[in-house]
Parts: C-alpha cells; structure tokens; sequence
C-alpha cells in the first residue's frame, strides 16, 4: 500500500471514531419530509381545486337533483348513502376530526389516465350507479399497507396507491369513500335547509350574487344567460374564524348542466367560471404568439379581479403528446396579485376564453407543478 | 435497458442515507437547522424528479447532487445576511467536539476542497461517486484531495492519534 493510501485510510479510520450527534428529532422530520413529498400530489380535479368538501357534497347532490333528473340514478346514490350505518358514519366524521392533515393525498401523483378516468367514473357514480364492489382499504399505519390495492390511512389523510396503474375498482373504491365520508360530515353538521341558508345569507351579507353570476358567464364564455335555465345552490363554509357564504350557480339546457359559476356572496367576487366541455377538446401546438396575452383575457382579468397591475404574469398549459403540444388545447393566462393568482382559460381552437378561477398562489403552484410554465 | 426508480425505493434510499446527506449539509452550512432544511429540500425535490434519474444504480450519487445543488442555494441565500454564522444558538452540539481539531480544518477549507474532501473522508464515497456528484473529473477531485491530505494527517496525529 502507497503511502497516500495509508494516510487516506488512517484518517477514514479516525473520522470514523469521533462522536458526530445528530439532532434528536432529524429522524422524525426526514420521515415527515418524505411524507409530505409522496403525498404533494392532493386532490387535483378541477372541481375539487376550489370547493370544500362539504361544500362539494352539496354541488354533488345539487347536479343530481336539478341536473340529469335521471330518478333511477338518483334513488341508487340516495340509497347508497342512507345505507351507511350510524357507527360508520360516526367513525368517518371521528377520523377527519382526529387526522393531522388538512387535506387528503396521494402517496403518488395519479397519471393523467388515472386522473380522466377518476372523472368519468365520478359522474358514472353519481348518475348511473357505478359502485365499488368493495369498500377501501383503511389501515392504521403504513405498515399495513397492501401493496396490491389503494389503502386509505386516516391520521394522514393519506391514499396509499399500487405503483401499478389503477383499476375502475380502485378508483370506484376512492370516490365511494369520499361521498360516504363527506355524507356523513354534512349529516353530522348543523344542517340548514337551501331556504334557511338563503334567508339567512339576506339577512347578513344582502348579495344574491345572481347578477354577478349572469356578468361573469357573459364576460367570461360570452354566453347569454337568458338562454339558460339557471338554478343555485348555496354554501356555508364556517371555521370557525371566517364563515364564508357561497353560492354555485349551474346554468343548463335541457336539464345537462352546461355553465358553472362560483361567487363569494360577502364581496361578490367571482371565483370560478366554467365550461362543461372545456376538457374534451383536441390538442393543439403552442406556439410564440401565445405568449402575448389576448386583450379580452387581460380585460377579464382586469374587470372581474378590479386590478390592473400585476405582480407576475405567465402561461401555463398541461402538456399533450409531444414538447410543444397543448393538451385538450387549452392554455391558461396567470396574473398574480399578492397571494392570489388568476387564472384564465384560453382555447387555442376557438381562440376565445374558456374558464376563470381565482387560486391561492401557493396552492396553484402545487397543484400545476406537472405543466408546462411559460414566461413572459 | 434501465428502470426507474420506484417511490419506496427512493424512500428506502432516503432513509438509508439520511445521516450522510445530514452531515454533508451540515460540513456546507454550519449550522444544523440549516443542513436539516438542506436535506428537507433534497427529498422534496427527489420525489419531484424521481422520473429524471435514469439508472437506479445511481441513485445515492443523484441524491447527493441534489443535497450539494440544495445545499448551495442556501449558503448563497445565508451569505446574503452573515457572512460566516457558526452554530451560536448551541442547537446543535453536531461537530463541536471538534472545535480545534480536523474538522475545523475541513469547515475552513474553501468551498471547492471542503466538499471533495468532507465526501472522501467523512462519508466514504469513492473518488469516482465524487467525480460523479460533483460533476467533475476523477483528476480533479484526486488532485483536490491531495491538497487535504497531509494537512489533516498531521492534524490527526497533534490531536493525539498513533499510528499503527
């Protein structure tokens, strides 16, 4: 051995016995570091991305009953929930009262078949009694787990998927699980009727929010509102710190719901604009012109969100087939004011504005992380 | 043909290697919060770009790569409001027992010989895993440990090691 080779070995050697302590807690935080990164990919839908749980149960129950008016479909999804027995709906509103997390996660992120087909099975469940054969798999900790099938753990709020892609099953399985638990929160809630909560949104706040929902459908979509039957449901979301009245506005024809429009009553602020159809479009190229913001989407931006400066502005799209092609051909126009940030949905088919949602900044950045960012 | 790395195996490589990419931010910083918040951004980052790594073979090298590219962006980010901040609050008694001794010398290296060296010596990888995290030339890092070398021996043996 070379006298450099010994040297390097000595010292090794003496490295080695010096006492180097690692803080006591590095272990816990590491573990709670790889939990938060697996798990970074929440709930992502696009009607999941604004709306509290329980405020989704009634949109849910709000698109059954005034939406398809399919009475089949709606006794299966009515009896599927008063099936529910007391104790469990007694554990369900246990765990989210006893879990750690905010808001559910996935121990991956779901791939964007997963995600299409998570929606379609969605409205099958509700309209057409698409059921689980099942119910989820939920575990104590993630020694449990089942590597072969999505196992919930309630004190992380945590969907545990298989690495492989999953079944009709597994996603029936999730979506079941979050009717149920969702059921039994609302039923476990004071609960006030459509009309109670209407009267009592006039007496403390006195906004409607139904000519502002009628402006931002036109605006946004350009869509006359007269040519719709519109019908509302109403929001109570109360933390305890703020209550925060909202009021989901779904305009149909021929009983399908077509338009949807979210307003905050205490401002009457627009939070959310959408289109049915928006995702079932093809895809299309982005090219450098698309950087350039159109003027009625920096109009749109302006007048609904009362700015018109801006902290930051970029494009954002979710990426298709190949480098520079646009999913379903919708890009989004980002103007960021303070922690809020603004989207707005452009179609590059029929080159006119498609959607408007008003994000936590923070919130947007995790849940566009997998899209293609382009400056400006 | 090689495959990618699964989530429970990067966290598997996460853990196993937890206490090195520990040290080697803390050998960077100074500064045990910091090395923790180092290492947070590592496994964010990881699960973030686990699909980029493509051999898993490699993986502790790619993991310790991200932890020097995290590890820098937040000595940049203290070199804006201290110069050189030790570890006053005594939160961390991590290398202390060794104020005058070899890792002093290591901690006061310039940045260059202080990661070659830390990662040679201290952490045991191999001169071409450095070569590779660092993503400089097997010559480069021998030369640079060269420079170590002798000084820490001697030191070693002041601080009362015999050999042999």
């Amino acid at each position: 051995m070379d006298e450099n080779a010994r040297k390097d070995q000595e010292i090794k050697k003496y490295v080695e016995s010096r006492n180097f302590k690692i803080p006591d807690e590095y272990s816990e935080y590491v573990n709670s570091k790889i939990f938060q990164a697996k798990g970074d990919n929440s709930r992502k839908l696009r009607w999941y991305r604004t709306v509290p749980g329980v405020a989704m149960v009634a949109l849910a129950v709000g698109v059954l009953m005034c939406g398809f008016g399919v009475s089949a479909a709606i006794n299966l999804y009515k009896n599927r929930m008063d099936a529910l027995d007391s104790q469990e709906k007694k554990e369900y509103v246990e765990d989210v009262r006893d879990s750690n997390a905010d808001a559910d996660s996935f121990s991956r992120n779901l791939t964007d078949e997963e995600r299409e087909r998570l929606e379609v099975l969605q409205w099958e469940y509700e309209n057409n009694g698409w059921f689980p054969e099942s119910a989820l798999l939920q575990i104590e900790s993630e020694d449990d787990i089942d590597l072969n099938r999505v196992c919930f753990e309630p004190t992380r709020s945590i969907f545990y998927l298989p690495e492989r892609t999953l079944t009709d099953e597994d996603l029936l399985e999730i979506i079941d699980f979050w009717h149920a638990r969702d059921y039994s929160l609302q039923e476990n809630s004071p609960q006030l009727t459509q009309e109670e909560l209407k009267n009592e949104i006039a007496s403390d706040v006195r906004v409607t929010g139904e000519q502002e929902a009628d402006e931002a459908l036109k605006k946004v979509l350009g869509v006359e509102p007269e040519n719709f039957e519109m019908t509302v449901e109403y929001a109570k979301i109360d933390d305890g710190i703020d209550k925060i009245y909202v009021a989901y506005y779904h305009y149909a024809k021929k009983g399908e719901i077509i338009y949807n429009v979210e307003i905050e009553l205490d401002g009457a602020d627009v939070c959310m604009v959408s289109y049915a159809d928006e995702y079932d479009a093809d895809e299309v190229r982005f090219n450098n012109d698309n950087k350039c913001i159109p003027d009625e989407v920096n109009n749109l931006a302006q007048s609904l969100y009362g700015r018109e400066s801006w902290d930051d502005q970029f494009v954002t799209y979710r990426q298709g087939s190949g480098d520079t092609m646009v999913k379903n051909g919708v890009i989004s126009y980002c103007f960021v004011a303070g922690d809020r940030l603004i989207e707005v949905d452009y179609s590059l088919i029929s080159t006119s504005c498609c959607g408007y949602i008003v994000y936590d900044s923070e919130l947007y950045k995790d849940l566009t992380k997998e899209w293609v960012k382009v400056l400006m | 043909m090689t495959e990618k790395i699964t989530q429970e195996e990067l966290t598997e490589l996460i853990v196993t290697n937890k206490d090195h990419m520990f040290r080697i931010a803390f050998s960077f910083l100074h500064n045990a919060s910091y090395a923790q918040d180092a290492v947070g951004e590592t496994i964010v980052r990881a699960f973030e770009c686990r699909n980029q790594l493509r051999n898993k073979e490699s993986g502790r090298a790619w993991l310790m790569r991200i932890l020097m590219n995290e590890s820098r962006k937040l000595l940049k980010k203290q070199a804006r409001f201290v110069a050189y901040e030790r570890d006053v609050e005594g939160d961390c008694e991590v290398y202390k027992v060794d104020e005058e001794g070899v890792l002093e010398y290591v901690s006061g290296l310039p940045l260059k010989f202080r990661e070659v060296t830390f990662l040679y010596y201290f952490e045991r990888f191999s001169v071409s895993e450095i070569s590779s995290i660092l993503g400089i030339s097997q010559g480069t890092v021998k030369s640079r440990l060269s420079r170590s070398r002798d000084k820490l021996y001697n030191m070693m043996v002041k601080d009362g090691y015999h050999h042999g």
